[in-house]
């Protein structure tokens, strides 16, 4: 009979005490942060460097798991299924709200819990040495003026540069023969084969045609000049109000804990300060970008908006 | 500095002895990788990108390379021993390897497979020194257009009735492009016939597919037969490596497949499978017996696996020259680059002449590194034969399932190896064939893709397929390899009726 007692208690010792040791010890086992693209690009390579700088700096096992195609689709749904438990997140940048406003995914941003920004990359217009006529904001939106719907512009049909064309339209009052022609590797293709005239593209695979002179960069989409490309004007500069930035963050399932989203952003802003890793992320254009929860969603709710009117004005959205 | 020293300078930096055993190394993991069902050369270098971080920038780029050389080539074992292929580039392999193995000489169909593989991948590399600017710019003209039309000469191999009637090739083949459909459409992005379900959203996966078309089927074949005692076969030297004889008589075959592959390796986002399915397909209509192929004939595996080891070479070259990656595994290559500040590009070889000669030279170690392996490996991988099936079965059945699920990490996945795998039995012991279905479903998309960027280029209008002559010749090549067969069937009849009535 004490025997029994006793096993009672522990168990209502051991029922008690567990969620408060799990809150006290989170991480207590491998975490799972789901990249929704292929392996190799580089939104998946920033996900893997940040995450092993967390498991050194945190002791802590971090799984980056590929679930990559449709249009991002499955990966952000496999995120948000998952428990707000802080063992399964997302690292996403802006096409998980584009992908929601063209119909290809259900869910949007709001469907998550923000927990913080981390890096940003850029992107830059360019156009072929063979269009040096049209390698200045004013000449290129003369030029479209003058044939509307004729510069060939190449686009992912629905992703970041399709919205990136949108919104060079919308600034310059002109229309441009959007083509499609798949993502960043393969508008480079179409530039250099000089079958399109206008791309825009993320800027490591452009800077050896840049120094080469192949390709005439006009200007950079971001809030700052991008110190790879350190005498290529930004839009703001020429005054134009475009930006293209692609801001990578973290994501965890809806009602996520307050004091997990605190603790990644405690780790995240601890590893982004370290200097070797950011020496790493530079030499693919990302650079740090840190935002925490709330400075983060109050971006997204902007980003949404802009993205949305953006989307309706380019006919993207779902019927 | 001029191409000769800049060789030396590569040279010297590979005649290292940590460089040399780092070859030898990854050409030995990528075989054994590639030869497994269900893994792939691609999976075996992101494998091994990680591991680069610790490496300088020859180590790491030697030790992705000679992992590619040797995944790709691992594919081979596992479809001549098997009928599985072990990436999808390997499919070709299967027509004439298996059926050469299962007649008892496994270890002659593996040798003819290796030693294509050598001088497929030999010839791209070569190539690839000397000739990169000028097959890079060629591959800058191709337009979507052109790239459609080159698909399309091996799409139409789907016609080909030589293995089952044209009714029942065609079903298949039209199954096989209708599942290909599936999933999010290729210009919008949007889900077709995923009839509201999320897992059908970003359609199905392509290795899925396959495993489940080819392992279920021939696993299951073999749980019929396990009982059937073990046939016995010699994998002796003197029967392995090909007589100079041999590989003479098939030197067309050889260059023609090599150059198919090298070209084909230039074209972004056509792949491996393509190549190897087209060197098989204009071997068989160039050859005096076409009737023969697909029943273990050496020129139908030195067709497919010269063309797609040369591919690993033609894909460096838009990759080196232009940054541009032509494949997943080119992809992760150039990522290998530029995590050693290495940017691909026109000023590569300006800047780091040593590392980029280097990089080319290392593939054609790692290809040497990988036929002296294989000849090494040859009689171990042969013995698999010896195994009995019901020690082996399991392993491999284990094996699809994890390649099936570690490729992107969905359950579904699973499923559709296990579903695909019950369809493909049951059509197969109705006597509809499976190639043309693989055809279209790995075809198809890549195809559909490519018009349909062309036609939002031209503004839908179809005649730059008329106007441009690239097209033209492509697309006529097509309806050659499409009518050929009915005009071998004709051809065949009217001789027949003629000597049964001599006139």
């Amino acid at each position: 009979m004490l025997n029994l007692s006793r096993l009672v208690l522990l168990a209502l010792g051991i029922a008690l005490a567990a969620p408060l040791t799990a809150l006290a010890a989170y991480p207590e086992k491998p975490v799972k942060i789901i990249v929704p693209f292929g392996a190799g690009g580089s939104s998946d390579m920033s996900a893997r460097l940040i995450a092993k700088a967390i498991e050194k700096d945190k002791g802590v096992s971090i799984a980056v798991v590929n679930i990559a195609g449709g249009g991002t689709a499955p990966g952000n749904l496999e995120a948000s299924k998952a428990r707000p438990d802080g063992y399964t997140l997302l690292w996403q940048h802006k096409t998980l709200i584009t992908a929601h406003h063209t119909g290809v995914s259900a869910l949007n941003w709001d469907a998550f819990t923000p927990i913080c920004n981390v890096l940003l990359f850029n992107e830059v217009l360019h156009v072929h040495k063979d269009n040096a006529a049209i390698s200045t904001m004013p000449a290129l939106l003369e030029k479209a003026k003058e044939n509307p719907e004729s510069l060939r512009f190449p686009v992912q049909i629905g992703a970041g540069a399709h919205f990136g064309a949108l919104a060079v339209e919308k600034a310059g009052g002109v229309t441009f023969h959007i083509i499609a022609s798949g993502g960043d590797m393969d508008r480079l293709n179409e530039q250099l084969g000089r079958r399109v005239d206008v791309v825009f593209q993320s800027i490591p695979p452009t800077l050896p045609h840049i120094e080469a002179g192949t390709i005439i960069p006009i200007a950079v989409g971001a809030e700052e000049r991008d110190p790879k490309l350190p005498d290529v004007p930004t839009f703001r500069e020429l005054g134009y109000d475009i930006i293209t930035t692609f801001n990578l963050g973290l994501y965890g399932p809806k009602g996520l804990p307050e004091d997990i989203v605190r603790w990644w952003e405690e780790a995240v802003r601890q590893v982004l300060a370290d200097t070797d890793l950011q020496a790493e992320l530079a030499k693919q254009s990302l650079y740090p970008a840190y935002r925490e929860s709330q400075a983060f969603a109050a971006m997204l709710q902007h980003l949404d908006k802009e993205l949305y009117d953006l989307a309706k004005v380019g006919g993207l959205l779902p019927q | 500095m001029d191409i000769l020293s800049a060789i030396t300078g590569g040279f010297a930096l590979l005649c290292q002895p940590d460089i040399l055993l780092i070859i030898v190394t990854g050409t030995a993991i990528g075989i054994c990788v590639g030869s497994i069902p269900g893994l792939t050369a691609t999976m075996a270098i992101a494998m091994a990108v990680p591991v680069t971080y610790g490496l300088d920038a020859m180590q790491g780029l030697s030790l992705l390379i000679s992992v590619y050389v040797g995944g790709m080539t691992g594919g081979l074992v596992s479809a001549v021993l098997l009928n599985i292929p072990g990436t999808p580039s390997s499919i070709a392999t299967t027509y004439d390897g298996h059926p050469m193995a299962a007649a008892g000489e496994p270890g002659k169909a593996l040798g003819y497979g290796i030693t294509a593989s050598f001088l497929g991948g030999g010839f791209s590399y070569l190539c690839l020194l000397f000739l990169a600017p000028a097959l890079a710019a060629v591959a800058l003209e191709l337009s979507s257009f052109e790239v459609f039309a080159i698909v399309m000469c091996a799409l139409v191999m789907i016609a080909d009735t030589s293995q089952a009637p044209l009714s029942k090739a065609l079903t298949t083949g039209l199954i096989g492009l209708f599942i290909g459909c599936v999933g999010p459409d290729p210009i919008m992005g949007l889900p077709r016939f995923s009839f509201g379900s999320d897992h059908l959203t970003s359609g199905f996966a392509e290795l899925s597919l396959l495993i489940g078309l080819f392992a279920i089927p021939q696993l299951l074949d073999d749980v019929g037969s396990v009982r059937e005692p073990l046939k016995t076969f010699s994998v002796a030297y003197r029967h392995i490596i090909p007589r100079l004889q041999e590989v003479r008589e098939s030197a067309l075959n050889i260059i023609r497949s090599s150059c198919i592959g090298t070209l084909i390796g230039l074209v972004p986002g056509v792949g491996a499978s393509t190549a190897s399915l087209l060197a098989y397909n204009q071997a068989k209509l160039s050859s005096n017996t076409p009737e023969k192929f697909g029943t273990g004939l050496k020129d139908g595996i030195i067709a497919s696996e010269a063309a797609n080891n040369a591919v690993t070479g033609g894909a460096q070259i838009p990759l080196l020259t232009l940054g541009l990656p032509g494949c997943p595994a080119a992809a992760l290559l150039l990522s290998g680059l530029m995590i050693n500040d290495l940017a691909p590009g026109p000023q590569l070889f300006i800047n780091a002449p040593e590392v980029t000669y280097g990089f080319m030279l290392a593939f054609i170690a790692a290809n040497i590194a990988m036929f002296l392996l294989m000849l090494l490996f040859i009689k171990p991988f042969a013995m698999v034969l010896k195994i009995p099936k019901y020690l082996l079965i399991p392993p491999i059945l284990a094996f699809c399932v994890i390649g099936a699920y570690g490729s992107n990490n969905r359950f579904m996945d699973i499923w559709v190896v296990f579903g695909f795998g019950l369809l493909g039995y049951a059509l197969e012991k109705k006597g509809y064939p499976l190639a043309p279905m693989v055809l279209g479903l790995i075809l198809g998309p890549i195809a559909e893709m490519q018009l349909r960027r062309g036609l939002t280029a031209s503004k839908g209008s179809f005649m730059p397929l008329l106007e441009r002559p690239v097209c033209l010749v492509f697309l006529g090549i097509a309806f050659i390899v499409m009518v050929y067969p009915f005009i071998r069937q004709y051809l065949k009849k009217r001789s027949q009726a003629r000597q049964a009535h001599p006139a």
